[in-house]
């Protein structure tokens, strides 16, 4: 090889190496820590005194999700650069997808060096059947929850002036015509959507029921798309990435409306389900996202009482409530963080949207 | 401002984009993606400077493998094979890597001028494009495979059918269900067969079988030292080419803008209109510089129009900038319908940026191609075990270190190999796999906003348009074909 080359090669890994570390040095916390051994299993000692048996190491902490704009990867992200700093370690998020994410519990050792990082989905796609028994949350380790999204909410063109989810009932019943609801199988769209459904036919009948239909599948790029061909009437997604198409000064054929949250979201007017008097089994109904990390079944007491530990200290930390904030989503307090309360709680949700998917119309009799 | 700091972070962004373009399996995307997190460090600009030069970068470096050893680095430099290739067995590799760069940067430049003065326009009129009209634009790419199949036309359009059909093997996702997945790979195939252990499987594995077996006696007909004057590079190549150049880097634009139709579909649609409309469509694919330069101009001629939904819209164009939207959300910025009025500095840097990326990429990739473009003649023996490393790697990569990719790059080895023993062409299956997805997808959301009716194709002006261009690039193509059999008839 010539000279020449040999400097150019050099120069060029220098420049590479030079660009990581200056990442490495405010992103990556204490990255340049010198490895703990990976055979010590965390203790209790260990997160009580805040030092980490993963100091050092590479955690990987895979979402449920394959966007890097969606609020799956917004979370995990903001958490894991938290917790790297807290913890040690240098964590980097992998949006590699529900199946694969799940796959990656049952297959991983319980060291912690893998999490994963995701909301109810991870339940719901096995109650929904989308994957096997074999991924329940029997099969796994729940472990600190790390926020809530309450943001997921319907949204329609402006034209159609809806912005309540009466809005729409009161035009099926005046008009007798369909309207048409996109949302993903399987997911917390489906879920919002059972809900309003189900009230629909509690409250105006099953005429007034049969005349909304579902849209399946997309992601919310392709949704805004359905919408703006008007191939759908109404969408769902999270307030975040619809907000910018309900200003002043958007394209008529983009503006839209946004109506009906899972949940009360600060900062925000928009009416939520449970505001509007939408029920499930007499209570109102609430959904708002919970993310959560999970473990593969066998995971080390030790190692996870640190996640615990240093998830409670995260979640306390004045800076991260301030970044949770700005991208509208809620920190929890230390006491809901806490591996037990989490279970329970998890667990618990579980149980409810059982109850709300066996009483769920099948999306291939309410097809559009 | 233009600073050191940014011109720096441009070099290294366009230097490890052609990195990460030319090593088969590494892609634009996985280059943003990988370096999107040491944008933490990072004011927006600066940022912005980084990941638009790792596009620019990652985009344009897929030519050298697609040239040199016949695997296109990146997915949308399939069709730079065709051509790009045999030329550089005949020895002109360095002809074709410069008419490939040159080609590369009128497109990318195109692209930005689109992307300067006609955001507003190219967004109201991807707008217009519903999913019917995508359907139609899809179709429009898969006729390329009766262009292709010339010959065998009967096999190209089996091959395109089975592409399309391997493709969906995998999770539907209106409802969820498997279809056409074993019991035991549904947890490896819900997003199904992966892009690019498929190309590269199809492409590099069959390709090294196939040389194996003939006990690698590759040879080059002459070395670039000994070609005569006229086969060397010169912008000469470029005479008689402005039509399509221009046209080239228009489709790639367009299809760019398009938000949800694939970057390969722009080559693919792009060479497919140099062949219908070249006075020598015969000579394409034999290695004639119009293909490298339809294929090349339009691929390059993406990322401009790629960024056009992305900011005027808020919804990405293709699959990079889909992970170039977290860049900007990570930043607390959001991209959409406002972007441009309320962001008037950030517009001016991305387009500065981009101006800048595409210069870097024309002075890094063009002067020192000469040393690259020996590696041609590296023997075989030597080559290609390290090609066969990389492409493990590369797939093993495609979703973040999965082993079962390597088997699928395996498996599209093998039917590769088999594919040319039984003169199946393997172009023509890879067309149908990349669009075959986009098919689906469109055609479902189409009939569903129609409740189920399938007129709702031939109800939209902008359709019937399509539907013209599709009967008569087919019309073209069987006649061709008829003529060509005719004519070889007479010769016997």
């Amino acid at each position: 090889m010539k000279k020449s080359v040999k400097r150019i090669l050099a120069l060029m890994t220098a420049a590479v190496m030079a660009a990581g570390m200056i990442g490495c040095s405010v992103g990556g916390g204490s990255s340049s820590a010198p490895a703990a051994s990976s055979e010590n299993a965390g203790t209790e000692a260990a997160a009580e005194s805040g030092t980490s048996s993963l100091k050092g190491q590479n955690v990987r902490v895979v979402i449920g999700s394959t966007s890097t704009s969606g609020d799956s990867y917004m979370i995990a992200d903001l958490v894991t650069r938290y917790l790297s700093a807290e913890m040690g370690f240098n964590g980097k998020v992998d949006a590699i997808g529900n199946a694969a994410a799940l796959e990656e519990m049952q297959n991983q050792k319980g060291d912690g060096t893998t999490v994963m990082m995701f909301h109810d989905m991870t339940f719901l796609s096995v109650l929904f059947g989308a994957v096997d028994e074999a991924y329940s949350l029997e099969n796994m380790t729940v472990g600190p929850r790390i926020g809530q999204n309450p943001g997921a909410c319907f949204g329609a063109a402006a034209e159609d002036n809806w912005n309540s989810l009466a809005d729409v009932t009161n035009y099926i019943k005046e008009t007798g015509s369909d309207v048409s609801f996109n949302i993903e199988s399987g997911a917390t769209s489906h879920l919002a959507f059972a809900a309003y459904y189900l009230w629909v036919k509690e409250t105006e009948g099953e005429e007034v029921a049969s005349h909304i239909k579902a849209i399946v599948g997309g992601t919310t790029a392709e949704k805004l798309q359905r919408l703006w061909d008007r191939n759908a009437d109404v969408i769902y997604g999270d307030t975040s990435a619809f907000q910018q198409y309900t200003e002043e000064g958007v394209d008529a054929q983009l503006k839209m409306t946004m109506f009906g949250t899972c949940g009360e979201v600060e900062g925000l007017d928009v009416t939520s389900m449970a505001d509007e008097g939408v029920t499930f089994e007499g209570a109102p109904f609430e959904f708002a996202k919970d993310f959560c990390m999970y473990f593969p079944k066998d995971m080390d007491a030790g190692v996870l009482a640190e996640y615990e530990a240093a998830m409670k200290k995260v979640t306390e930390n004045p800076d991260f409530q301030k970044d949770m904030a700005a991208l509208y989503y809620n920190t929890l307090s230390a006491d809901e963080v806490g591996v037990e309360a989490s279970k329970e709680y998890i667990y618990a949700k579980r149980e409810t949207c059982k109850a709300l998917i066996e009483q769920a119309p099948s999306l291939d009799d309410i097809a559009f | 401002m233009i600073t050191i700091t940014k011109l720096l972070v441009a070099i290294l962004g366009v230097v490890v984009g052609i990195v990460f373009g030319a090593i088969p399996g590494m892609t634009a995307t996985m280059a943003v993606a990988v370096f999107l997190p040491l944008t933490y460090a990072y004011d927006l600009e600066t940022a912005l400077w980084l990941l638009l030069a790792l596009y620019v970068g990652g985009i344009s470096g897929g030519l050298i493998p697609a040239i040199l050893i016949n695997i296109p680095g990146t997915p949308s430099s399939i069709t730079t094979t065709f051509d790009g290739y045999p030329m550089a067995k005949r020895g002109e590799g360095e002809r074709a890597l410069k008419t490939g760069i040159v080609s590369s940067f009128i497109g990318g430049m195109i692209s930005l001028v689109a992307l300067w003065l006609f955001t507003p326009i190219l967004s109201s009129a991807a707008l217009k494009f519903s999913s019917v009209e995508k359907f139609l634009i899809i179709l429009f790419a898969l006729t390329v495979i009766a262009a292709l199949s010339k010959g065998q036309m009967l096999r190209g359009i089996f091959a395109g059918f089975l592409g399309v059909l391997v493709t969906l093997a995998n999770s539907f996702s209106v409802n969820n269900q498997y279809r056409m997945v074993p019991a035991f790979l549904k947890s490896k195939m819900s997003d199904g067969f992966q892009l690019l252990p498929c190309l590269i499987g199809l492409f590099a594995i069959a390709q090294i079988f196939e040389e194996a077996e003939e006990g690698m006696n590759f040879k080059i007909q002459k070395t670039d030292s000994e070609l005569e004057g006229d086969v060397k590079f010169s912008l000469s190549d470029f005479k008689g080419q402005g039509v399509n150049v221009i046209r080239s880097s228009l489709i790639g634009t367009f299809m760019g803008v398009l938000p949800g139709v694939g970057g390969s579909a722009a080559s693919i649609l792009a060479y497919a209109q140099a062949k219908n409309f070249s006075k020598h469509p015969e000579l394409l694919g034999t290695g004639v510089p119009e293909g490298l330069i339809a294929s090349e101009s339009s691929n390059n001629g993406l990322t401009g129009g790629a960024l056009i939904p992305l900011l005027s819209l808020g919804i990405p164009g293709d699959s990079t900038t889909a992970v170039l939207i977290s860049a900007f959300m990570l930043q607390g910025i959001q991209v959409g319908p406002l972007f441009i009025t309320q962001n008037p500095h950030t517009w001016n840097t991305i387009l500065v940026a981009l101006l800048a990326a595409n210069i870097i990429m024309f002075l890094v990739m063009f002067f020192p191609i000469k040393l690259i473009s020996k590696i041609i003649y590296i023997p075989r023996t030597r080559l290609y075990p390290v090609i066969i490393m990389i492409c493990i790697v590369g797939a093993y990569a495609t979703k973040n270190g999965r082993i079962f990719d390597v088997w699928a790059l395996l498996i599209f080895g093998i039917l590769g190999y088999i594919f040319g023993k039984i003169k199946i062409p393997a172009s023509c299956f890879l067309i149908g796999f990349i669009l075959g997805d986009d098919l689906e997808n469109y055609f479902i959301q189409s009939i569903s906003a129609a409740n189920g009716s399938l007129t709702v194709f031939f109800t939209r002006p902008i359709g019937w348009v399509i539907w013209l261009l599709i009967i008569a690039s087919v019309a073209y193509a069987i006649w061709d074909d008829r003529k060509d059999k005719k004519k070889k008839a007479a010769a016997k």
